[in-house]
């Protein structure tokens, strides 16, 4: 058997190192996008395979995050095109200016991941099982309201809370460290 | 409400021009959190469409409620999906060939490229089922033996004649024309169909009725055995149940003994609604118009195992004596119970008990002490009509010091009050201090001479007053009413129940009401209830819908 290629192992680095710092951010781009979880996950893949098959064309050092919501945007685009029938998404010219502004934040995310792992360690019990369980895996909220034996609109309500105190909890820890 | 969201407030400083509404931010934030729900329509879509063209700012704001549910799901799923994918990767590059057994490509191809090909197919599917969540490998069902017929009485079935000890395998659909069969799965449920009836056998722990009539007995190693029927889904949670498809196109279950977790389903198998349903209580679905509605359960339908004694259809009034018991009132916890505590002592203990039912003077039962049971008062007309629903807060002392005159503090906005962390802890949040506009505490003074003093309905501002509104001397002129039990030695109170008619309380109290004003109570309520002096526990997020509409 001959040795792993080392180049491709470098490659192959390279490709996930990027993809582990600005991942978050493109899937965030693509979940507002389309609003809907499951649909982003499977974009989300979908571009990240694209991504890697063209990572040769990419310029060590340039502007990922660009590069990356150019390949999203198209992804979206055809997704979008299949489905506007059903479900309200936005117009070709929202999504193109949307992609546009999406500049890389990576160093500011990574301040706010962490004020946000604080922040987490602060909810109660109870609010941080409830997160555990609708964040795990898929995200399905209704599988999760079943294990709770909440009805799935109270879930979402107290989710929003919760979601809104991390977020205010975040901008503190931020504002406190000088951010 | 809460002030706008203070993460995009940054950004929005940047972005809005001096003569923009002010509350433009609340509206995109309303509409972020309406779109991530996913319940936009299309006028929303289009608003929200209006709101975000041409402004960077506004656009960056939007996004960045979808960036904190990927960091959160980033965070929950950890950091070692990503190790994990490097890790297969470099097994990948090691071997040559991918793991999963897909094709390596023409075999035309030199050797370093067909390992670039299959390397990137490996890593493709490796990132679908890697980069959030690894799920496990799926693995086709066995075929195997999953039950046999343990009896049969005046059994005619639809293809071949069974006999008693006749072995059954996965996928196999039993067609009961006339007659009673117990079918023993090897997980140990039994269940007894009866004809006309279809039940396709899923495995050793699941089935589907596809029509017809069954029982299921669920020993305690077995919970957790799924039965399906058309529109439904049911989870043992433990003992004993019944399912029936009627000739009106419903599906109903009904509970003898334990608990089930019933599922409205849809076509697709995707659960719209989730109840649990205790012991004489029943849910009819009706598969095609998606709803799901409780009603007490009935077992003369159903055939039973010979292993079921006792008759399980007796229906459960709901007891409105005080607390002198607790039949048909769901028990919360107790006072010093984590999730519940909020401040105080944790020897006074206290159970708190809460119902939501539709008044209907009829179905009253019990006796209550020292009032006029549910007459409504001079400024409560209408209170306590039939129809209406209402609120039932029960508490009853078990330990430490009897309770004294209760207050109720409701928090609407579920924004207020909350339990302390710990047990005993200080951090609980229970004083008047933490309400906002529209929360109100209400008070209720039972005394020594078995006379109700004048109830109070304070309601604060938010913004540190409040509007107290004191009846005349007559003791009901609210929309609530409260009955309690005494110790008939010590003569000290040892439980109450008070009640709340939600739909006159909205009436006379609700939004738009000057001089009043307690917020929108809405489906889902927080509440501190006081057992002694400043003994606090705290309900959070209790749903106070009698009805099972989804919202």
């Amino acid at each position: 058997m001959a040795p792993p290629n080392m180049s491709q192992a470098e490659d192959n680095d390279a490709f996930l190192e990027l993809l582990a710092q600005h991942g978050s951010q493109l899937f965030a781009y693509i979940y507002a996008l389309v609003q809907n979880l499951h649909d982003a996950d499977d974009l989300f893949q979908k571009t990240s395979v694209v991504l890697w098959k063209k990572f040769d064309g990419f310029e060590p050092g340039s502007d990922f995050m660009a590069w990356a919501c150019r390949t999203a945007k198209f992804e979206v685009c055809n997704y979008v095109r299949t489905r506007r029938r059903d479900r309200c998404l936005f117009s070709d010219a929202l999504l193109e200016q949307l992609a546009v502004s999406q500049r890389d934040r990576s160093g500011h995310l990574r301040q706010r991941r962490t004020a946000l792992e604080k922040c987490l360690d602060k909810l109660s019990e109870k609010d941080r099982r409830m997160v555990d369980l609708c964040y795990f895996g898929e995200g399905n909220i209704k599988q999760a309201a079943a294990q709770l034996e909440r009805p799935v609109g109270s879930v979402y309500d107290s989710l929003s809370r919760v979601r809104r105190a991390l977020r205010e909890c975040v901008q503190q820890t931020l504002a406190a460290e000088g951010h | 409400m809460r002030a706008a969201n203070v993460g995009c407030g940054r950004a929005l400083n940047n972005g809005i021009r001096m003569n923009d509404k002010p509350n433009k931010l609340d509206r995109l934030q309303q509409l972020a959190d309406i779109a991530w729900r996913g319940e936009m329509s299309n006028a929303e879509a289009r608003e929200l469409e209006d709101l975000l063209t041409d402004d960077p700012a506004a656009q960056e704001c939007f996004v960045d409620n979808f960036q904190l549910d990927a960091e959160l799901r980033m965070i929950v799923n950890s950091q070692q999906a990503l190790q994990r994918v490097r890790e297969r990767i470099e097994a990948v590059e090691v071997a040559g060939t991918p793991r999963l057994g897909i094709a390596t490509g023409s075999p035309g191809l030199g050797r370093r490229r067909a390992r670039q090909f299959s390397a990137a197919i490996a890593l493709s599917l490796l990132i679908a089922v890697g980069w959030f969540v690894m799920r496990d490998r799926w693995s086709p069902p066995e075929i195997e033996t999953v039950a046999i017929l343990k009896a049969a009485v005046g059994c005619l079935w639809e293809a071949e004649m069974l006999s008693v000890g006749d072995e059954f395998r996965t996928g196999q659909t039993l067609r009961l024309k006339e007659g009673v069969a117990e079918i023993q799965f090897a997980s140990g449920v039994t269940v007894v169909l009866k004809g006309p009836a279809a039940l396709q056998l899923d495995s050793a722990r699941g089935a589907q009725l596809r029509n017809g009539t069954l029982s299921a007995f669920v020993p305690p190693h077995a919970v957790g055995f799924v039965i399906e029927a058309p529109g439904l889904k049911v989870v043992d949670l433990g003992t004993r149940f019944g399912l029936t498809t009627t000739a009106g196109g419903t599906t109903e279950v009904h509970v003898f003994e334990g608990r089930v977790q019933a599922s409205l389903v849809d076509r697709q198998g995707e659960a719209l609604q989730t109840v649990t349903l205790k012991k004489s209580e029943a849910a009819v679905i009706e598969p095609v118009k998606l709803t799901l509605s409780q009603s007490a359960a009935a077992a003369d339908q159903f055939a039973f195992d010979h292993s079921l004694k006792q008759d399980s259809a007796r229906r459960v009034p709901l007891a409105i004596n005080g607390g002198s018991s607790w039949e048909g009132w769901t028990l919360q916890g107790a006072s010093n119970q984590l999730g519940i505590y909020g401040s105080g002592s944790t020897d006074d203990v206290y159970n708190i008990y809460t119902t939501v039912f539709t008044f209907d003077n009829h179905a009253v039962s019990g006796k209550p002490a020292g009032s006029a049971g549910f007459a409504p008062g001079a400024h409560s007309v209408g209170a306590f009509a039939n129809g209406h629903t209402v609120l039932g807060i029960g508490i009853e002392r078990t330990s430490g010091s009897p309770i004294a005159t209760p207050t109720i503090k409701f928090d609407v906005g579920n924004d207020s009050y909350a339990a302390a962390s710990s047990v005993g802890g200080g951090d609980g949040k229970t004083s008047d201090s933490n309400t906002h506009a529209g929360d109100f505490n209400t008070q209720f003074n039972y005394d020594q001479r078995n006379t109700w003093k004048t109830e109070t309905l304070v309601v604060f501002d938010g913004l540190g007053k409040f509007g107290e509104l004191t009846g005349n001397l007559v003791a009901y002129d609210y929309a609530f009413r409260a009955f309690a039990v005494k110790d008939p030695i010590s003569n000290k109170t040892v439980s109450y129940q008070l009640f709340f008619d939600l739909d006159t309380m909205k009436l006379l109290y609700g939004p738009g009401n000057p001089g009043v004003g307690i917020g929108s109570l809405g489906s889902e309520i927080t509440f501190a209830i006081n057992g002694l002096g400043n003994n606090h526990a705290v309900i959070e997020n209790l749903s106070i819908k009698a009805s099972n509409d989804e919202r």
